[in-house]
């Protein structure tokens, strides 16, 4: 059966049928929730900012171009949202527990366990990196946003934003190299 | 292809977006350059992360906000459909059946309408002052907002309140105008824009005054959680209070109840 796509849902909403959003929260709620999460580290935070997100969906609906790529125009909503928490101070600096701690020490060299281990390093990684270069490494790399709806997000040419990924990627394998080198990781021995 | 040529493409490599020639190109560099190799491989890596899911709550919480928005959406509906039936009611009460007396009626207003036509044409220099008084009315932008926020239809009113933030320094007619709109607009969508265009006025004390009362009695939770937002950002512990007794009713959705607990964790924070 045809799936309608997210601009003609949203297209719909603006029109005033609102049911249509639920299937909107249905296909974003879950990488609008990645995106927080990887941004904030702090899962009821994150929860929150989408919810936060849809709610200013709803308001702002009016708003929303016909024409304009709906990823585009949520993820805008989205970092708008961040920004706003960000000026609000609330405690974002407060990850959950486990969310961003780098790897055990000794832990036991089983596949599960280097997985688990990959995962810590790579989450750890990332959470060092600073905030300009998560965002665009995150938006390019999970969300389906190409170069040129990104370089709309931020007002900044498409140029730009590749120049940016391939800094953040530079940087990111920096800070996962020196962690893993601090680590006792079975990882250290398999990538050496 | 150097090292140079191949970083400034592996962006484009990663999204897929490369032609097949300039993808070899890449591969073979690859092959044969490790600083470029890790950065492609830690490209890769990134996929370790989990792809996390939010709770089963979140979907509930965004549901009850689309009902949240329809309980006052639907409240000002069946408002209106009443304030309809009630006015074609009264009018078919005065309108005679006969349609001898209803032509009488007719003919009565037709003469009405000419006498006072004529009256008015009478003083040509008074008509000419109005009609001057008049055009320089128009030309304010101000008598443009509060008219458009006087019309029937909701979508004009709605730009009434956007045409409001055209005006730099609004006098008390739009700020009164755009107080009435949050007050007792049948729209939840021109209430929530009013909500927006008076907090550029926030630091008025009435606007201060009309943002609580739409906190406490507005029918629609988002317009609620739309002025508890901005009253926290007045940053005014003097709110508070107000707040925490509406928190204290039964009746009050879930949503606004976040929003003032939300407003309790940052009012009670020290500065």
């Amino acid at each position: 059966m045809h799936s309608p796509a997210d601009e003609e849902l949203m297209l719909q909403v603006r029109n005033g049928n609102l049911g249509r959003l639920g299937e909107l929260f249905e296909r974003y709620q879950t990488p609008l929730f990645q995106f927080h999460l990887r941004m904030t580290g702090h899962r009821q935070l994150s929860e929150d900012l989408v919810q936060e997100v849809f709610l200013r969906v709803l308001r702002y609906r009016h708003t929303y171009q016909p024409g304009a790529a709906f990823s585009t125009w949520v993820y805008r909503i989205a970092r708008n949202v961040r920004m706003d928490n960000l000026r609000r101070k609330n405690p974002e600096s407060q990850p959950d527990v486990g969310f961003q701690m780098a790897p055990d020490r000794g832990a036991l060299p089983d596949e599960r366990e280097q997985t688990r281990q990959e995962e810590a390093l790579v989450r750890a990684a990332l959470a060092r990196l600073d905030d300009d270069k998560r965002e665009v490494l995150l938006l390019s790399r999970f969300h389906d946003l190409k170069y040129e709806q990104i370089g709309q997000l931020l007002d900044i040419p498409a140029g730009t934003v590749k120049a940016r990924v391939f800094r953040a990627v530079r940087e990111l394998r920096e800070i996962y190299t020196s962690l893993l080198a601090a680590s006792n990781s079975p990882l250290r021995r398999d990538q050496a | 292809m150097n090292c140079d040529q191949v970083q400034s493409l592996l962006p484009d490599y990663w999204q897929d977006s490369l032609d097949r020639e300039s993808s070899a190109g890449i591969q073979e560099h690859l092959a044969v350059c490790e600083s470029c190799r890790l950065d492609a491989e830690m490209w890769t890596r990134l996929e370790a992360l989990p792809g996390e899911t939010p709770s089963a709550a979140l979907s509930v919480r965004l549901r009850e906000i689309l009902a949240a928005y329809r309980v006052g959406k639907d409240h000002a509906e069946r408002e209106q459909f009443r304030k309809r039936r009630s006015l074609a009611d009264w009018l078919r009460s005065y309108w005679p059946s006969q349609p001898a007396a209803q032509f009488a009626i007719t003919a009565a207003a037709l003469v009405l309408g000419v006498f006072f036509g004529y009256s008015l044409a009478g003083g040509a220099g008074r008509s000419r002052e109005i009609a001057d008084l008049r055009q320089e009315l128009r030309s304010t932008r101000e008598l443009v907002a509060v008219s458009l926020l006087r019309q029937e239809s909701a979508s004009d009113r709605l730009r009434g309140v956007n045409y409001s933030y055209r005006i730099t320094h609004p006098d008390q007619a739009v700020v009164g105008a755009l107080l009435q709109a949050l007050e007792y607009d049948p729209a939840v969508d021109v209430r929530l824009s009013a909500v927006d265009a008076l907090r550029r006025f926030s630091v008025r004390e009435d606007v201060r005054r009309g943002f609580l009362a739409a906190a406490e009695k507005d029918d629609s939770p988002m317009v609620q959680a739309a002025v508890i937002d901005t009253l926290v950002e007045l940053r005014d512990p003097s709110t508070l209070p107000v707040l925490q007794q509406l928190a204290k009713s039964a009746e009050v959705n879930p949503i606004v109840r976040q929003r003032i607990e939300r407003a309790r964790q940052v009012l009670e924070r020290p500065r």
